[in-house]
């Protein structure tokens, strides 16, 4: 095994040169040097962090935030080895077949590949998440275990699964970095370097290639690597400020030449209790109301989820609804079950209530921006300030799901819905995030509309590459983490080709 | 034992399971009578022939108070009237049932309601005083 190395130790000056530059151990840093090892690709990961949160490194992803309220810069993320998955749920579901379509009434939409793309490399993903068997929407064997569904006939609304990161001791899910720190340690071709700062990508002066990589320690210290390619893994957030950084031959920054960089950036809104569900018998299967474990390798949740043609006939984004915590109805609400029970000829004596809740897709909008500002860090870097925007489009878009799901619920006399939110202010007030940071440097065929090529290059820069969810031109409303790591494993597939 | 006796003890026997019937009988009168007497009943209006589909009418009125007092206007007896000569032919269940299909549903509150449930919910509302 070969021991990590720390970039405080490294004498000032000194350049290291090395075939590949891994900036960033996060989730798909880490699968990157994983899916390339035991190449003749000499790699070198350069991790900000150590092996643990360090309040000092942390506060490096400080900035500024305007536009509707958003979670502060620098408590969304974590900046250590195994970067975000340090605090991720561990939910995982991979991208709906029209998350990669064009859509005419969704502007800026469409993949340069279909989910075809991806299918080779999700059951790679699906182990390095550790979440079991890739099974998601052909649950029969948990169903048939564990109970039916809760039926909604035919229609537009479908009851879909997520997977889960493997459990450990009651706490979800794998955390990148300490669980695979000694199968790093292990791969003869890999260098790690922690407390390694990136602080520019060093263009080439005719700004076709990348020369070298700044690299920086908070105790002052200044060296370079030289590679002769490189991928930034840093985050949906901080992928776009090292590229915005970077500016000292093209002056909007790296890949910036259309000013799209730090344009785009999504999250999935998780706005709270948006509706009340009725289920008419009172029985629920346990994979409802919280991760459960299906066996000792599955633990599955169950979600109410739009169907692409759905999507497609309603021009509806994707939405993932999760029923959530038992509650009582008022007056008028017992009245409601009542009186609709009785006109449906069910019983609904022992019916049960619960609340709501939802990961929302968002529309792509080049407004929703990061940008640097005049503010650095102790590195020196510009911050970013996020000016975030919600659209009233995308919770239209929940609410037409919402009502195709009640309307299905009465027509398979299973139960009702109630809709708990209709204005903006209404679902700003239960509004939270799922921190799934995406789209800042989106991924396009035409340099004009993407910041990356459907090979994860930075476009007219030959040698440097983009990993992660910044990637993705639009956001769907599966979790990021393993698609992001699917995306790099077929990066990784590309740059064995290019390399060796 | 001697077959008189036998035939004896059948009379008793056939006299109390008599008696035994006509007790449950009785005790049933009384039930169905104190349903009656005591059960929910209703001042004749003109529109028992939907309000009867309604196995309570108390908790349907609120249902329609509710859609009324969020601005929907209802008129009973027009509505009343489309109901009767409506494609349901003055079926609940049938214009549920119709309602669900075609996706006409009524917010109430938020509850997501078939339009023609609220619509006899307001007509109970209509008739039935709050309480």
């Amino acid at each position: 095994m070969r021991a990590f190395m720390d970039a405080r130790s490294v004498p000032a000056g000194t350049t290291i040169e090395t075939d590949l530059a891994i900036i960033g151990g996060g989730p798909s840093g880490i699968a990157l040097a994983l899916a390339l090892a035991n190449t003749p690709i000499r790699m070198m990961m350069l991790e900000s962090g150590g092996y643990d949160y360090d309040a000092n490194t942390q506060s490096l992803y400080a900035g500024t935030e305007t536009g509707v309220p958003y979670i502060k810069l620098d408590a969304g993320r974590l900046r250590y080895l195994g970067g975000s998955s340090n605090h991720w749920g561990g939910y995982c579901r991979p991208l709906d077949t029209i998350d990669f379509e064009q859509r005419d009434w969704l502007p800026y939409s469409g993949w340069p590949f279909g989910r075809e793309a991806l299918e080779p490399y999700y059951a790679r993903a699906q182990s390095l998440v550790e979440a079991g068997p890739f099974i998601y929407d052909d649950p029969a064997k948990w169903t048939a275990a564990l109970g039916a569904p809760i039926p909604v006939g035919e229609g537009g609304a479908y009851n879909t699964f997520f997977q889960f990161s493997k459990q450990r001791d009651s706490i979800l899910p794998t955390h990148f970095g300490e669980r695979y720190s000694d199968d790093l340690k292990r791969v003869p071709n890999l260098n790690v370097m922690l407390r390694a700062n990136v602080t520019s990508l060093r263009l080439a002066p005719n700004a076709a290639s990348l020369h070298h990589l700044d690299i920086a320690t908070l105790t002052g210290k200044h060296f370079t690597v030289k590679p002769r390619m490189a991928v930034v893994a840093l985050g949906g957030i901080e992928n776009a400020r090292l590229l915005l950084a970077s500016n000292d031959v093209i002056a909007a920054g790296v890949g910036n030449q259309n000013d799209l960089v730090g344009r785009f950036f999504a999250d999935h809104p998780i706005p709270g209790e948006t509706a009340t569900i009725v289920v008419f018998s009172g029985n629920i299967a346990p994979y409802y109301q919280r991760p459960y474990n299906a066996s000792p390798t599955e633990i599955i949740r169950a979600a109410f989820a739009p169907t692409d043609k759905f999507k497609r006939e309603k021009h509806v984004l994707g939405s993932l609804a999760t029923i959530e915590n038992e509650i009582q109805l008022d007056a008028v609400g017992q009245a409601a079950v009542a009186t609709t029970a009785a006109a449906l000829g069910v019983d609904a004596s022992n019916m049960r209530a619960y609340t709501v809740g939802c990961g929302l897709e968002v529309t792509p909008d080049p407004d929703r921006r990061l940008k640097l500002s005049s503010v650095r860090d102790a590195l020196g870097m510009p911050r970013l300030t996020l000016d975030m925007r919600l659209s009233d489009s995308d919770f239209a878009h929940y609410h037409t799901t919402l009502l195709e799901l009640g309307r299905q619920l009465l027509a398979a006399k299973s139960g009702m819905l109630r809709i708990n939110r209709t204005s903006r202010e209404e679902w700003m007030s239960v509004m939270d995030w799922g921190n799934h940071h995406m789209g800042s440097t989106r991924m396009h065929v035409d340099p004009r509309k993407g910041v990356v090529d459907a090979n994860s290059q930075v476009h007219g820069i030959g040698n440097l590459y983009i990993a992660g969810s910044s990637i993705f031109p639009t956001y769907s409303a599966s979790n990021p983490t393993m698609n992001s790591i699917a995306l790099t494993l077929r990066l990784a597939d590309h740059l064995r080709k290019v390399m060796t | 034992m001697s077959p008189s006796r036998t035939i004896g003890v059948g009379r008793r026997r056939f006299l109390a399971s008599a008696l035994g019937l006509l007790g449950i009988a009785v005790a049933g009168g009384a039930v169905y009578e104190g349903t009656r007497l005591f059960g929910r009943r209703y001042p004749r209006t003109k529109f028992d022939d939907l309000l009867d589909q309604l196995p309570d009418r108390e908790s349907a009125a609120k249902i329609g108070r509710a859609a009324m007092a969020e601005g929907g206007s209802f008129d009973a007896e027009a509505l009343a009237g489309a109901f009767r000569h409506g494609p349901s032919r003055g079926s609940l269940s049938r214009a549920v049932n119709a309602d669900i299909a075609a996706g006409r549903l009524t917010t109430v509150q938020g509850w997501l309601l078939p339009a023609s449930l609220v619509e006899v919910s307001a007509i109970a509302a209509s008739v039935q005083p709050a309480v």
